[in-house]
């Protein structure tokens, strides 16, 4: 590798570990004021507080903004140099109807703004493949001229992808964006750790940083993504909408590097708002029914599926327009109804705990439950423990209907 | 236009404060190389004329805190058929490799006016290419020959410094003055980023009683950014001088 | 050396009552069967295949209805509620299979069974039990004549908590042709189900389960699900435009593209179709989402009024009552669904008989008084919401007219409009503006459907890569890869909405971790794909299916299309036809090849009888 790109490439992957955390704000190019980059310097400002590697901009945010990256604090800048509409699907103002791509700017302005690197996609699975090959070719030959580090996003797309084959466009996607002269490639999650091992594996030693995509429903599933794709060989991420449209982007980036450069893992992030009582609070009008908390409940505890060996419950009304959760709300009216002192709270989260040798199966905490949540099964007791801290409905909710309060 | 970028890795941008280190003659690097790295890593710039001693020791450049460096480039390219292609060759290369500048030395008060003249030339075609290139473009003003006195030297750099800027440096250098109102002056009508050179170099012609410390001390009060050392780093421990520096104008060991 | 699948995902096995004697036998699911088939479609058709001859009558006692899961229902899989209902259906003579979500597939499940056969007539109007194992009929002559709903509560009031119900309504006991079966608000509502139902004097089938479902690898299997269900809140369009404006959230979309078909498909255009977009609906009538068993998407809203809810409508319910008909008055398309859910009819089906009877109304083929004094004018809410009621009860010439459009063009000529493909009512995608869904509609196995071969994903919405509609280059390749995923996925037991966000990786994991079984690659689960829909058309070519029958009405293939971005437009059917048929490996006459059949292996599992 050419010195040039050597230097630049170590202002984007740290050389320490050889790992980077980037943050995309180039939506605007692509998919117009999405939410989180309307006002995109003020947004910046927040997600440099919070000490990403390098950021991703469109060349005219570059020269707006080089303000912010200004200083051997400020994160590296990343210019995006092509542009595409392939994105803006039905969900979007007019939605794309046939994919089309260009170059927005060349590599030598990349260089004269003081960039560090440059990104271009690279579609693979529809009919303008070749041109595409083809303009990133150009690319490629301009970065080697500037000692420009070439970042290439692989991405299936078009028709030739189906559900079958689409771990194995992502390795070829892989391999050709390799084979074109990346420096480093910003990827898509497969969904599954073993399928990204094998793209990794084709990678041939470039670093991989995986794409965020939409915003995640919490931050929380994000950090874990980050942290499976870390432990099969991934150099880190590129996140985008999973940073802008946080309500905290300098937060979500802090907790990201603690797992990116920290090597801190998601649990120890997570427990550290452990405290007692751990409230489950819940809103049911944005309950749809759906009793996966349930389902989710009874398997983390029984491993098996059955709503019969939940703690919590899902209550239908009659007119069946609306549903409410009940979950244990910490009263303790089962602790104090026991007649032979079998229930007792748990010092670190605030659940009630059974002795199952004190217990004698009499089931008068189970009618004293305001909530009845209790259940007594072929004489053992089943009762709510709050999952040590983590509850597993909270984390199976896609609703944001089950919440702990102050925590995840 | 010139790189935001490129100039705030060279000025931090929280206190637009620098220290440079002139290493054209090659042996101060190797000499502070081997003294102490760490101290190297933590400076703001390194100036070099070749770019054989940056690639050699590369792993002091690596990551985004590590110094930048900073091109110096002489009289030699306007010998060439096309000077300004000559000139941008120079830049291209220095862009290629990540350089974050380009330094160049403009001196006046030759009895042979084509001497001044020749010095001009250059800084005027470095600094279009520069500019053209995001480059920033340092210029080192420096008043030097038979009609420079210590009557006139005072002028003379104001004069000099002043038409760095009117033909575009983003950054200009300056030597350091008896008088501090004097010096005051001359930061005035530059209105960009100062910088004071070494008050031991060569080519300063009027040498000054006070220690670097105190000649420093009072530049920066006056609002000057910073310090370019060289030769004052052979006289002494180089690196207690660094660190002593590193605190004047950083106010800590960064 | 056959493993028992029970407690890996499956139950382990079946049970096939015959109504005409009350025999009750329990079959075993066989591990041979799982791994050619799975479940839910494959399962249902290789059973039909299997257990009927060539030209049975579809209402008579021989047609089996089936009820079949998939391995991965009632788990933690997302959106694990699906469950197939197949038959041969009364509407077109051919292959059907409906498949439905709600909770009645999980508790079929839990009762010990992945799937429920059911053949022979009941002397009278009956109910099937099936009480956790126990298999018992009923007197159901207590629920004649109620509405769906009704009957579902009173069938629930008596028997008890945790029973979940299947239940036609006064249409399918009267053995309506477009006549569906509907539990908790969801519905098999295409082809005919509920005549079947109903021709076998089968009111309702409640079942409730006690046995805990379980799976081959648990921590797997429940790591393979947290990722799944993290992939579908991550995706912009199961963790947002689903949830909050449900499949109605496509309809700006689609007429943009100029591909809703409006006034009975004489365009594709319709001009109010701001006043029924999603952003509408949320705003007003739905006052609620609603999901099925374990589905993190919530894609179903409830619109309250004072005396009813209405689980909807959904994107085809409010198209085929809707824009079909010009109709844009949301109250009017709310009661109009209300109605067709009420008295137990498919939507579509509903929708495209009126809008059929509206154009016969234009062209003065049948006047107000052919129709019980009805003005049929295009966009009237009046006209929608009366022939709407006389269809669904039966009166005056609804009587004729709920035999569906084929029939009637047999009786009043203009076939060229008769929006169908196989007798099959056709859904709500203009093929003129997305050639790709009018090659699917022509070879869909249970006629005209915009499911089986979902390319409007890619023509139209531009999800993962836009593809020019109007072409037809590539469009055959891309009916046949959708078809083949679309009948792996019905054969899974999760909904095709949580496959949006999932790749046959992921889903081929949590198959695997589930039952113990080799499935987790992608070209596994490919082929069992292809395998099902190869089955489906043998079981369409052995009732006479040919080259003939997947065509498409003649207003699609001559009637320029008049408006829009696809203005000019007609669908060149035989090109995309021969090139398909080329790629799935079937001769010129549609027949899939003995060559195709045995690399399949599907010898192995029918006898063909040609």
């Amino acid at each position: 590798m050419s010195f040039g790109k050597l230097i630049r490439l170590s202002r984007i992957i740290d050389p320490s570990d050889g790992r980077s955390l980037v943050v995309a704000a180039d939506h605007g190019l692509m998919l117009g004021p999405i939410k989180g980059v309307v006002d995109l310097e003020a947004t910046l400002r927040k997600v440099i507080a919070g000490g990403p590697d390098a950021i991703l901009v469109s060349p005219g945010q570059a020269r707006r903004l080089s303000h912010l990256f200004a200083g051997r604090s400020a994160p590296a800048m990343l210019v995006r140099i092509d542009w595409t509409n392939a994105f803006r699907d039905k969900t979007y103002t007019l939605p794309a109807r046939s994919i089309q791509f260009n170059r927005v700017t060349t590599v030598e302005e990349a260089v004269k703004i003081g960039a560090s690197g440059v990104v271009t996609y690279l579609f693979l699975g529809f009919d303008g493949e070749e041109d595409h090959i083809a303009m990133v070719e150009e690319f490629s030959s301009e970065c080697k001229t500037w000692s420009m580090p070439l970042i290439i996003e692989p991405l299936p797309m078009g028709p030739r992808v189906t559900k079958a084959n689409y771990v194995d466009m992502v390795k070829r996607a892989v391999e050709k964006a390799v084979e074109l002269g990346a420096d480093a490639l910003k990827v898509p999650y497969t969904g599954d750790p073993y399928s990204f091992k094998e793209v990794i594996g084709v990678s041939s030693g470039v670093p991989v940083l995986v794409l965020g995509g939409y915003k995640a429903l919490s931050i929380r599933d994000s950090l874990e993504v980050i942290s499976e794709v870390l432990d099969v060989g991934a150099a880190g991420v590129v996140f985008g909408r999973n940073v802008v449209q946080d309500p905290n982007p300098d937060e979500a980036v802090r907790l990201m590097r603690r797992i990116i450069h920290g090597k801190e893992t998601v649990m120890d992030i997570l427990r550290e708002k452990i405290k007692p009582p751990v409230k489950i609070l819940i809103e049911a009008e944005k309950c749809s029914g759906c009793r996966v908390c349930e389902l989710a409940c009874s398997f983390f505890h029984e491993k098996v599926f059955d709503f019969s060996f939940a703690r919590l419950r899902v209550k239908y009304s009659e007119d069946g327009r609306t549903f409410t959760p009940y979950a244990c709300t910490l009263c303790y009216s089962c602790v104090n109804a026991c007649p032979n002192g079998a229930l007792r709270v748990n010092g670190k989260t605030g659940a009630v705990e059974v002795s199952q040798e004190l217990c004698q199966g009499c089931g008068i905490c189970v009618d004293s439950c305001p909530v009845k949540v209790l259940k007594l099964i072929n004489g053992r007791l089943l009762l709510c423990d709050l999952c040590d801290g983590l509850p597993e409905c909270v984390k199976w909710c896609s609703r944001n209907a089950l919440r702990v309060e102050g925590g995840w | 236009m010139t790189s935001a970028i490129r100039i705030g890795r060279i000025l931090n941008p929280t206190d637009l404060r620098c220290i440079l280190v002139d290493c054209s003659d090659g042996i101060v690097f190797q000499k502070l190389i081997a003294v102490d790295i760490d101290i190297v890593r933590k400076l703001d710039g390194l100036i070099v004329m070749d770019v054989e001693s940056i690639v050699k020791n590369k792993h002091v450049f690596l990551g985004k805190r590590s110094p930048s460096y900073i091109l110096r480039v002489g009289s030699e390219v306007l010998r060439s058929s096309n000077p300004k292609a000559s000139v941008e060759e120079f830049v291209i290369k220095a862009l290629q490799m990540d350089f974050s500048a380009v330094i160049s030395t403009f001196t006046i008060g030759y009895e042979d006016e084509r001497i001044d003249s020749n010095s001009m030339r250059l800084i005027t075609v470095l600094s279009d290419v520069c500019y053209d290139y995001g480059l920033p473009f340092i210029v080192e003003a420096m008043p030097f020959g038979e009609r420079v006195s210590s009557e006139n030297y005072s002028e003379s750099v104001g004069l000099a410094a002043r038409m760095a800027v009117e033909v575009g440096a983003s950054i200009v250098a300056v030597p350091p003055l008896k008088n501090l109102e004097d010096l005051r002056n001359v930061k005035d009508s530059i209105k960009t980023y100062t910088l004071l050179i070494d008050p031991s170099s060569k080519l300063v012609a009027e040498k000054i009683q006070q220690s670097l410390p105190d000649v420093l001390l009072s530049a920066l009060s006056i609002g000057l950014n910073g310090i370019v050392l060289s030769s004052s780093l052979s006289l002494g421990d180089p690196v207690k001088l660094l660190i002593d520096v590193s605190s004047m104008v950083h106010g800590r060991l960064d | 050396m056959n493993l028992s699948l029970s407690g890996r995902g499956y139950a382990g096995g079946m049970v096939k009552l015959d109504l005409s004697s009350g025999k009750v036998e329990k079959v075993v699911l066989s591990q041979r069967d799982a791994l050619m088939v799975l479940g839910g479609k494959g399962l249902g058709s290789l059973l039909l295949y299997n257990s009927v001859r060539r030209g049975v009558d579809p209402l008579s006692p021989e047609n089996p209805l089936i009820l079949a899961t998939g391995p991965l229902t009632g788990t933690l899989a997302p959106s694990s509620c699906r469950f197939s209902i197949v038959t041969k259906s009364p509407h077109t003579g051919l292959f059907l299979d409906s498949n439905c979500g709600g909770f009645f597939g999980v508790e079929l499940k839990k009762a010990g069974f992945d799937a429920a056969i059911i053949i022979g007539k009941a002397s009278q109007l009956s109910m099937v039990v099936i009480d956790d194992g126990d298999v018992y009929v009923e007197d159901a002559t207590w629920l004649m004549g109620l509405k769906t709903m009704e009957a579902e509560k009173k069938v629930k009031d008596r028997l008890g908590e945790g029973f979940r119900v299947l239940t036609i309504g006064p249409a399918g006991e009267e053995s309506v042709p477009i006549a569906g079966i509907f539990t908790d608000q969801r519905c098999a509502g295409r082809g005919g189900a509920g005549a079947v139902m109903g021709s076998k004097n089968l009111k309702s089938i409640a079942v409730r389960g006690e046995k805990p479902i379980t799976v081959y690898d648990p921590d797997g299997f429940e790591k393979a699900c947290w990722r799944a269900h993290r992939r579908i809140r991550m995706h912009e369009v199961t963790a947002r435009s689903l949830p909050i404006y449900g499949t109605v959230n496509i309809i700006e979309t689609v007429n943009e593209a100029g591909a809703l078909p409006t006034n009975n498909f004489k365009t594709g255009v319709f001009q109010d179709a701001w006043k029924i977009s999603g952003y509408e609906w949320r705003r007003g009538l739905w006052k609620k989402d609603k999901a099925c068993f374990g589905c993190p998407i919530a894609c179903s809203k409830l619109a309250f009024s004072s005396s009813y809810v209405v689980d909807g409508p959904d994107y085809e319910t409010l198209w085929a009552l809707g824009p079909l008909c010009g109709v844009s008055d949301k109250e009017a398309i709310v009661y109009a669904n209300w109605l067709c859910d009420a008295y137990g009819v498919d939507t579509i089906s509903t929708g495209v008989i009126v809008s059929f009877v509206m154009e016969l109304y234009e062209r003065k083929i049948l006047k107000s008084e052919d129709i019980d004094g009805i003005d049929a004018e295009w966009g009237s809410s009046e006209a929608l919401l009366k022939l709407v009621e006389k269809i669904c009860r039966g009166d005056g010439v609804g009587r004729e007219l709920r035999l569906g459009v084929k029939k009637l063009s047999v009786k009043y000529g203009c076939e060229d409009v008769a929006m169908h493909v196989k007798g099959l009512e056709m859904p709500g995608y203009e093929p003129r503006a997305a050639k790709g869904m009018g090659l699917g509609y022509a070879t869909s196995d249970r006629g005209a459907c915009h499911l089986r071969a979902y390319t409007a994903d890619k023509e139209l919405l531009a999800y993962g890569g836009a593809v020019d509609p109007v072409k037809v280059d590539g469009k055959a390749k891309l009916v046949v890869d959708y078809q083949n995923e679309k009948a792996l996925i019905d054969s899974t037991g999760i909904c095709f909405f949580a496959s949006f966000a999932l790749s046959f990786r992921e889903i081929g994991e949590m198959l695997a971790t589930a039952t113990g079984l080799p499935l987790d690659e992608a070209d596994t689960l490919r082929t069992i794909g292809e395998r099902v829909y190869n089955l489906t058309r043998l079981f369409n070519v052995r009732e006479g299916v040919r080259r003939k029958d997947d065509c498409l009405p003649r207003r699609l293939l001559k009637e320029h299309m008049p408006e829009g971005p696809a203005k000019g437009s007609t669908v060149e059917l035989d090109k995309m036809l021969n090139e398909y048929y080329v790629l799935r490996e079937w001769d010129e006459n549609g027949i899939p090849k003995s060559e195709t059949i045995k690399r399949l292996n599907l010898d192995a599992i029918i006898s063909l009888e040609n």
